[in-house]
């Protein structure tokens, strides 16, 4: 498929979305699914009075604080766990017992034990996201080749030199794809803990406007957050891979 | 041009460990021969002999062995500079050809001016920007090859660089091989399983026995640089030396 068709395939998929949300919503003409226009006019709202920009970047500036820490412990941990058979032996049940303590627990008990803060809030997103970026980066780590990191240790590369033009492009795909399932395992785990313990976000927003029984509120927001993801997606996440991915044949 | 070195093996034991069903395997076993400075020695012995495995004692990938290997270059105290040909070229396939080589060259001035001589001297200068994967079997080969002398090295190890290649091919990179070397002396040790090689490349032969013993005769190749690229000459050495059971050859295909 060419560049430009493929683009004109995207365009239409979410096309196909939103024309089945106006035809259910004149359907079904009910007040808990309130179409396209109803929350595009709440949207507009909310813009207007500038809470969609307060409650969205609270929002924003948690998941990117959360997605940076795990990140950066989820790889050092993994790769070490994918590289070193001791490491990988004493962390293993670790490993198992964080994958499956739900997030709300890990939440609950952040908010129990160090109080209704700002830290326990990041923490407690990054500590349910570790995990799975662990995971991922030692399935990378246990993949790095052999041949090629003899190859550099023969013709004595700096550290430096290795860790950028040997390790690091084997592990991309896998960065990629930790970094796609982040972002979109963390903020919806970030609304919940708005939900529970922040007084902003749009966790705490969709929270009124669930007592409010408010929909369109609700959907207007989640519109605006999906944007955001999609924009990310678009703008960073896809020329990034394109530019890592140019030597393939 | 690097004062040239020479190399001093001498492997008391080599084993592998056990693993899994298999029981731990001797290797090698009094192993000991040199190369002078500058001489291009062939090691060969049946296949399992142990022909890699003591390339990559030498190169300092294996350090779990018993014995010692001497590199003295004269005039440095550093330890000398390894270039490695391995059987397959492992090129980074994210780098192209042209960074492929600087990044085995330390940063300055002159590492883009040694990155075109090699290139050039491979016929590859045109192919810099190119990826790997888009590179043909032979083009890889040669990317190898310059790399290897991209570093100046002292000791240049070769691991059957030109094995699964088609014969015309194979014969045109051992060509390439001898041009740049005589352009560039160094010391060089290569595997090969193949005696038509190992006579055609060398000063001198290495066989190594089958079951991990010393090594089993040494062979000094007669014939002249110059006459080397024909096949009677080498054909005919290779003959006499497969009649003489001394050589310890029989068990080479």
């Amino acid at each position: 498929m060419t560049e430009g068709r493929q683009r004109w395939y995207q365009v239409a998929s979410y096309g196909l979305i939103f024309v089945l949300w106006l035809v259910v919503a004149e359907l079904t003409d009910s007040s808990v699914l309130p179409g396209p226009i109803v929350v595009a006019a709440k949207l507009a709202e909310e813009f207007g009075s500038g809470d969609l920009f307060v409650h969205l970047g609270a929002t924003l500036a948690r998941v990117a604080a959360s997605f940076v820490l795990a990140m950066a412990i989820g790889c050092a941990i993994g790769i070490a766990m994918g590289r070193s058979r001791a490491a990988d032996r004493l962390l293993d049940g670790w490993l198992v017992l964080f994958l499956n303590i739900p997030a709300l627990v890990t939440i609950i008990l952040a908010y129990v034990w160090f109080g209704l803060t700002e830290a326990a809030a990041v923490g407690a997103v990054a500590i349910n996201k570790i995990p799975n970026v662990v995971v991922t980066m030692r399935e990378g780590a246990r993949a790095l080749s052999r041949d090629l990191l003899e190859m550099a240790g023969v013709f004595r590369m700096s550290r430096w030199r290795r860790l950028r033009h040997v390790v690091v492009p084997q592990l991309s795909p896998y960065l990629m794809a930790s970094t796609r399932s982040g972002l979109a395992l963390i903020w919806k785990i970030v609304l919940v803990v708005e939900l529970l313990g922040r007084g902003n976000g749009v966790g705490f927003q969709l929270h009124m406007y669930f007592s409010l029984f408010d929909i369109a509120g609700i959907l207007a927001y989640t519109v605006a957050f999906v944007a955001v993801v999609l924009a990310l997606e678009l703008a960073l996440l896809q020329p990034l891979e394109r530019r890592v991915n140019r030597w393939r044949r | 041009m690097a004062a040239l070195g020479g190399l001093t093996i001498c492997i008391r034991e080599k084993r592998f460990p056990a693993v899994g069903g298999a029981g731990a395997r001797l290797v090698l076993k009094d192993v000991v021969f040199s190369a002078a400075a500058g001489e291009f020695v062939a090691l060969t012995g049946p296949s399992g002999c142990g022909k890699t495995t003591l390339l990559n004692i030498v190169a300092g990938l294996d350090r779990d062995f018993a014995g010692e290997i001497a590199m003295p270059v004269p005039g440095r105290a550093a330890p000398p500079t390894i270039g490695y040909v391995f059987q397959n070229p492992r090129l980074l396939p994210w780098r192209t050809v042209l960074e492929n080589i600087l990044l085995v060259l330390p940063d300055g001035p002159d590492a883009l001016d040694r990155a075109r001589e090699l290139l050039r001297a491979v016929g590859l200068w045109e192919s810099r920007n190119v990826y790997p994967e888009r590179l043909s079997v032979g083009m890889s080969r040669r990317v190898a090859l310059a790399r290897g002398f991209a570093v100046d090295p002292d000791i240049l190890l070769m691991d059957e660089p030109y094995v699964s290649l088609d014969p015309q091919m194979a014969q045109r990179l051992r060509i390439l091989l001898l041009d740049i070397w005589s352009g560039r002396p160094t010391t060089v040790l290569f595997v090969t399983h193949d005696l038509r090689e190992a006579i055609m490349l060398a000063d001198r032969i290495v066989v190594l026995p089958r079951q991990a013993g010393p090594v089993a005769s040494e062979i000094e190749v007669p014939i002249p640089r110059d006459r080397r690229r024909d096949e009677a000459p080498v054909e005919a050495f290779r003959t006499s030396l497969l009649n003489d059971p001394a050589n310890g050859l029989d068990e080479l295909i």
